[in-house]
């Protein structure tokens, strides 16, 4: 059993997959609480698609794809603000969504190797990690937990009640387009072990699942980061030994686990009640 | 924000009130003899300069003050000051020139039928709706420039009770404010989320997750979240609204203990006859003001009749006090 553990960690790459992929999953979990609890997921996925025209261009000019992707993230964040206010939330994110995920793909085709790139940017290729490729997951992870536990208590009153924090006077709009930035800067984090298309499991499937057993916001993220980090090593373990993509390996164990913890708790939700 | 109406000589620098507890602000500005009284003529001619007259609220509060000595509320002061007030809500105008001062540990009834803008007022006052004309000031700031505290108990509508709090939790929002960017509750701000909670009787449930409470204990817990905030005007939309016999009790007692800690409350509602047995002064509302005063003077046979107009049936007692049939609203307490 140890050997059967230890021995992919023999290799230099699947050790800095692993790292990388604890890293996302405690990150993806944090935020993603937030997203759950908010009803953010449509945002969350349509930000990690609005992402592809920004590594796409960064690709094509040799800059650091991180970059372009976070330039993307937070145009993409600012542009659906903005269409929020002429049309309906969903169908500003839908807009900006797909039109974005058009032109990246449009922009990738230019490019003689696209399907291998483009696979790689919809389903992440965790083994492909470089040690510069951990060092930037590590600082994205680390800023945006950092920034989450600093400013905790304000966000999760701007989440359950924007009311109360209007009349205690906090910035709320500021405090939304920070949980906007910190999602945008998670997506891109995440970028290179899940990919595009699978982000938004690892967002909201472990808080889902640690909504079901705890009723409280802190408990509710430690258990999300727990089941997040997880379902990264277990989806690491599967890539390796059944031979399937790690990103799709880490979200389907992260699905196995809502499932059996939505069988097994007994807890049902009560009924929205009707003031 | 559009300022369209000229501000009489009140307003003095915000940086210099800010050094001053409000009280001192407050009484400073009552016995400067270079403030003009800035009240509407029909306001005016009630309070007058100074003198007052007997069993008015104010006169109470004075001889209260009196008695006191020194404490915390020397003099009753202006708490809240509405002028000339115009709020617009959904392209409607909901409120049109509404004009009224509110002293402190006043109680102060917001009548009116539905859509009188008893909710919109509240909602401009707090800041959360911005006025087309027209001021507000509490404590003689304008509430989005400062940080006053007001207390604003919402009708309870769009909290998603699903979220996974508990009681003690929500209450603790209230205090975020107090606590200040980066830091963790102190024992001072545990301390009074557990005295709002025992104040309205739900020490007990402090634990419970928001979401099991029925719903005169949620009206209750957000009742406590509002006095955590320490907040010396508190604003309450329709607290009876669908709440059981336990929970009114639970609050009819917290508002007279309120009075006592001359907390100023200005409390919404359809029940005519809760306003007037229970408030200093009423404020008969319907889209604009239509009696502002003690209850026997606001809530006048031909006050009402402006307001309600043939669907209310008025019979006079042989005391001077009303009886009122009310078929118009529903949702009031009796």
């Amino acid at each position: 059993m140890t050997a059967w553990l230890l021995e992919p960690l023999t290799y230099p790459f699947m050790l800095r997959g692993l790292f990388a992929a604890v890293m996302v999953g405690a990150v993806c979990a944090v935020l993603g609480t937030y997203v759950v609890l908010r009803g953010m997921s449509f945002f969350g996925d349509a930000l990690a698609h609005a992402i592809l025209p920004g590594v796409a261009v960064a690709y094509l000019a040799r800059w650091p794809l991180s970059a372009g992707a976070l330039a993307a993230g937070l145009l993409a964040a600012a542009a659906i603000g903005y269409l929020q206010t002429r049309v309906r939330e969903d169908t500003a994110i839908g807009i900006v969504f797909s039109g974005a995920f058009a032109l990246g793909i449009a922009l990738l085709s230019t490019v003689r190797t696209y399907t291998v790139d483009l696979t790689h940017f919809l389903f992440g290729n965790v083994l492909g990690v470089s040690p510069a490729d951990l060092v930037v997951t590590a600082v994205l992870s680390g800023g945006v937990l950092l920034l989450t536990v600093a400013f905790h208590k304000e966000l999760v009153l701007v989440s359950f009640d924007p009311v109360l924090a209007t009349v205690l006077r906090l910035p709320t709009s500021l405090l939304r387009y920070l949980l906007l930035f910190l999602l945008a800067v998670t997506v891109v984090a995440s970028l290179q072990v899940v990919g595009v298309a699978l982000v938004v499991a690892m967002l909201v499937t472990p808080p889902a699942t640690a909504y079901l057993l705890v009723r409280r916001v802190g408990p509710m993220m430690g258990l999300a980061a727990l089941f997040g980090v997880l379902s990264a090593v277990a989806g690491l373990y599967g890539s390796y030994y059944l031979n399937i993509p790690s990103g799709p390996a880490m979200v389907l164990v992260c699905t196995g686990i809502f499932l059996l913890v939505l069988l097994f708790s007994r807890r049902a939700r009560p009924p929205r009640r009707v003031p | 924000m559009k300022e369209n109406i000229p501000v009489p000589a009140m307003t003095c620098p915000a940086a210099r009130r800010r050094a001053q507890p409000f009280w001192a602000r407050c009484a400073g500005r009552r016995s400067s003899p270079l403030s003009p009284n800035p009240l509407p003529g029909w306001l005016r001619s009630r309070r007058g300069g100074g003198e007052v007259g007997e069993g008015r609220p104010e006169a109470e509060g004075l001889q209260r003050a009196t008695l006191v000595g020194t404490s915390s509320y020397p003099v009753p002061c202006e708490v809240l000051r509405v002028e000339n007030l115009t709020v617009a809500y959904n392209g409607r105008m909901a409120l049109r020139d509404v004009t009224f001062t509110v002293l402190g540990g006043e109680r102060v009834a917001v009548v009116g039928p539905n859509g009188a803008g008893k909710s919109t007022l509240f909602k401009a006052i707090v800041g959360l709706l911005p006025p087309e004309s027209g001021r507000v000031e509490v404590f003689g700031c304008k509430p989005h420039q400062e940080r006053v505290s007001i207390g604003y108990v919402p009708q309870r509508e769009d909290v998603d009770l699903t979220f996974p709090v508990t009681v003690g939790d929500a209450v603790m929002m209230g205090r975020v404010a107090h606590i200040g960017w980066l830091r963790r509750p102190s024992r001072r701000d545990r301390e009074a989320v557990r005295r709002a909670l025992e104040q309205v009787g739900l020490a007990k449930l402090a634990n419970r997750p928001l979401g099991e409470l029925s719903g005169g204990q949620v009206q209750r817990a957000f009742i406590a979240r509002a006095l955590a905030q320490e907040a010396p005007l508190l604003l309450m939309d329709e607290p009876f609204a669908g709440v059981d016999a336990a929970s009114e009790e639970a609050i009819l007692g917290l508002l007279d203990r309120l009075r006592e800690q001359r907390v100023t409350v200005l409390l919404a509602t359809h029940d005519l006859q809760m306003a007037a047995e229970w408030s200093d002064r009423v404020l008969l509302l319907n889209g604009e003001v239509i009696a502002y005063g003690p209850p026997g003077d606001a809530l006048c046979p031909a006050t009402l009749r402006r307001v309600y107009g043939g669907q209310l049936t008025v019979w006079e007692h042989e005391r001077g006090a009303i009886l009122l049939g009310d078929g118009h609203c529903s949702g009031g307490r009796r």
